[in-house]
């Protein structure tokens, strides 16, 4: 720990939370269900996309759903499925908001 | 014949009840309305909320026919809507009927009203009510004409598509969602399930068989999912009301794939091949009924669902198992006397009044006992605290404000953050994020080149800062929990806070578990307004950490010290 901090200037984070967020790309719009098809965005280096943002720019809950193919690996899980799959849904049945706002 | 003797009595009592309500129809009433202005009104039933099997013996039809048109069962699959049965058509039926057969030879009388598709009632209830036709105040009803259709049918055909065993591992794999269930033992084999429950299946079953079902299954399914969710706004437009009629027919050009598939399945598992669903059939007069009665979900069974709980089920409980109706009944007296002895007292004694209206004022629980009707529970509307606290001096309240909202959300962390401090060097291996450095000092060079509230951009070409780029401070907090409050979409009226999660690896979660979210990247662009409009303006992340730099002094630690250190800098 290090006294960093030049006290009497003023801090601007004072009042404002951060968060880390790995960064997701829409690749497609499935046509049959209309719901946008979203993958990992990573780096050239294969490393995932992550930025810091201030917490109030977030705008509403997001519910993924994997997107299975014709049959699901059986080493997935609940705890690490968010992890392996690759593709997702982004779920615009989630509720009725959701449904609303993705549709328009 | 004990079932005809049934309806009859059904018909006579409503006739008793609704009398005083029949004379204001007919001849209209003085009523005050909430301003308290004396106006002439009439009272023509405008809904009648019920099941469907209740329904067609209100509307004195028989078996396998459709109480609000004129459809038989082989026509419940036909892609439009049949020619209403309006009261006039079926009182016609009646005087046919009454000039072949006596009313009071119920047998003769059965047979001969059986010819009409009626069920034998000769002098129905609502005969004599003027403006009131079952073919239109028999309004659509959500959990019985959506939420148990879908299970019923549109559940069952997903499930037979899949095979049992993959479906169920599929809503098992799902990430749990806060304050959602999670199927940890699938839905196949799922009995006696709630509304509840069907919406949670509605959820998430489009995404779940969109991979691998048939292209045209998954079309109608889907199209039907539409229909259920577009009814459901608390506002129509004549547009919408567009965008549900082509999502009925949408249905129904695609449904021949699901008999095709033969999954469209009765008992023992054999596949049907037509489509006698009654409630198929109904969906044809939702959108008829709109522009008359108002919206559909206003007409909802919830209430009256529910008064099962309260006026049987609870009372049941208090009593020894034996005659259930005496004992019922006592119950309900009882506690009838106890509300009307409360509201004297209050009336009475005006400090005991005063008490129970400032308890109600505290968070409402007080409300919600004494109204049955009051389903939902009370929720905490962070955007009036995030007001309060925003409008309160800076010295007055904690910093960083706990509560805050930003356009049409409000954010609320608990007071006390899950990790009090920790370097960002140990929270990157924590985490197993290995550019959260470069990323704060990303942040840190945008904000410096910016106002501090302008949008922060994502991407933007390869990162400028390095993976040790020294940051001006080295410790932060981290909160693992974010509750996030939106308004409903329509009415803006609050919903319940979601809960998302970030929190650290443990136990079976080895990655970690992380929600995902809308960000918004361009100040041009308002949610919800702008949908996901570009794709470029909000972008979807997963949240990986919450969390707040923080300044620490190594000298003086008597108060905690990135207190001490915020206060001075405030």
């Amino acid at each position: 720990m290090r006294p960093l901090g030049k006290l009497h200037e003023r801090w601007p984070w004072a009042d404002c939370f951060l968060t880390y967020v790995q960064h997701f790309d829409v690749i497609c719009c499935k046509p049959s269900t209309q719901m946008q098809v979203l993958r990992r965005a990573i780096h050239s280096g294969g490393q995932r996309l992550g930025e810091v943002i201030p917490v109030s720019q977030i705008r509403a809950y997001a519910n993924l759903i994997p997107r299975f193919g014709q049959r699901t690996d059986s080493r997935l899980m609940s705890f690490n499925s968010s992890e392996h799959c690759h593709k997702f849904f982004l779920n615009k049945y989630f509720d009725k908001n959701t449904y609303f706002s993705l549709t328009l | 014949m004990k079932g005809v003797l049934e309806d009859h009595l059904i018909h006579q009592c409503l006739d008793i009840v609704l009398e005083p309500l029949k004379r204001a129809a007919q001849v209209g009433v003085m009523l005050s309305n909430p301003l308290g202005h004396n106006r002439y009104c009439f009272t023509p039933i405008a809904s009648y909320i019920i099941d469907t099997p209740e329904a067609t013996m209100l509307a004195i039809i028989g078996g396998k026919t459709s109480p609000v048109t004129m459809a038989m069962y082989k026509q419940f699959g036909d892609p439009f809507q049949h020619e209403p049965c309006t009261s006039l058509t079926t009182l016609a039926q009646l005087v046919a009927v009454a000039s072949k057969a006596d009313p009071s030879n119920l047998e003769a009388y059965f047979c001969e009203a059986q010819k009409f598709h009626l069920n034998s009632v000769h002098i129905p209830f609502w005969r004599n009510i003027p403006m009131s036709c079952p073919s239109r105040f028999l309004t659509p009803e959500m959990l019985h004409y959506f939420h148990k259709e879908f299970w019923d049918h549109n559940c069952k055909w997903c499930i037979n598509e899949l095979g049992p065993e993959e479906i169920d591992f599929r809503f098992l794999v799902l990430q749990p969602v806060t304050g959602f269930h999670h199927f940890k033992e699938g839905i196949s084999s799922l009995k006696q399930v709630t509304g509840q429950t069907h919406r949670d299946v509605q959820q998430s079953i489009i995404g779940v068989i969109a991979g691998s079902a048939p292209c045209n299954v998954v079309i109608a399914v889907c199209a039907l999912m539409d229909f259920r969710y577009r009814v459901q706004a608390y506002h129509i437009t004549e547009k919408d009301l567009k965008l549900i009629s082509s999502a009925l027919h949408e249905f129904h050009l695609h449904k021949h794939s699901i008999l095709d598939t033969g999954l469209h399945c009765g008992t023992a598992n054999k596949p049907i091949d037509n489509w006698y669903i009654p409630k198929l059939e109904l969906m044809q007069s939702v959108v008829p009924s709109i522009p008359r009665v108002g919206v559909t979900i206003q007409w909802s069974a919830d209430v009256t669902e529910h008064a099962h709980i309260d006026q049987i089920k609870d009372p049941v409980r208090g009593s020894n198992n034996h005659n259930y109706d005496p004992q019922i009944c006592r119950q309900l007296d009882h506690l009838e006397k106890c509300r009307g002895f409360k509201l004297a007292m209050s009336l009475k004694d005006p400090e005991l009044g005063l008490d129970t209206s400032t308890g109600a004022m505290d968070g409402e629980p007080g409300d919600e006992e004494n109204d049955p009707s009051v389903i939902s529970r009370c929720v905490t509307d962070y955007f009036a605290c995030s007001l309060r606290l925003a409008s309160s001096t800076p010295d007055t309240v904690p910093l960083p404000r706990r509560t805050f909202s930003a356009s049409c959300i409000a954010f609320n962390l608990a007071y006390d953050p899950h990790i009090r401090h920790i370097s960002v060097d140990n929270a990157t291996k924590q985490f197993g994020l290995l550019d959260l450095r470069a990323a704060l000092a990303n942040f840190l060079s945008y904000e410096r080149s910016h106002s501090v509230d302008s949008v922060h951009p994502i991407g933007g070409g390869p990162r400028k800062a390095a993976e040790n780029t020294e940051l001006p401070f080295e410790d932060i907090q981290v909160w693992f929990k974010l509750c996030l409050q939106t308004t409903e979409i329509h009415t803006h009226s609050i919903l319940p806070a979601q809960t998302l999660l970030a929190s650290l690896p443990e136990g079976d979660w080895k990655y970690g578990c992380y929600d995902s979210v809308v960000v918004n990247v361009d100040g041009t662009k308002i949610w919800p307004a702008s949908g996901l409009q570009g794709l470029l303006s909000i972008i979807l992340f997963c949240i990986s950490t919450i969390f707040i730099p923080c300044l620490i002094r190594t000298l003086n630690c008597t108060t905690p010290p990135h207190y001490a250190a915020l206060g001075q800098a405030a």
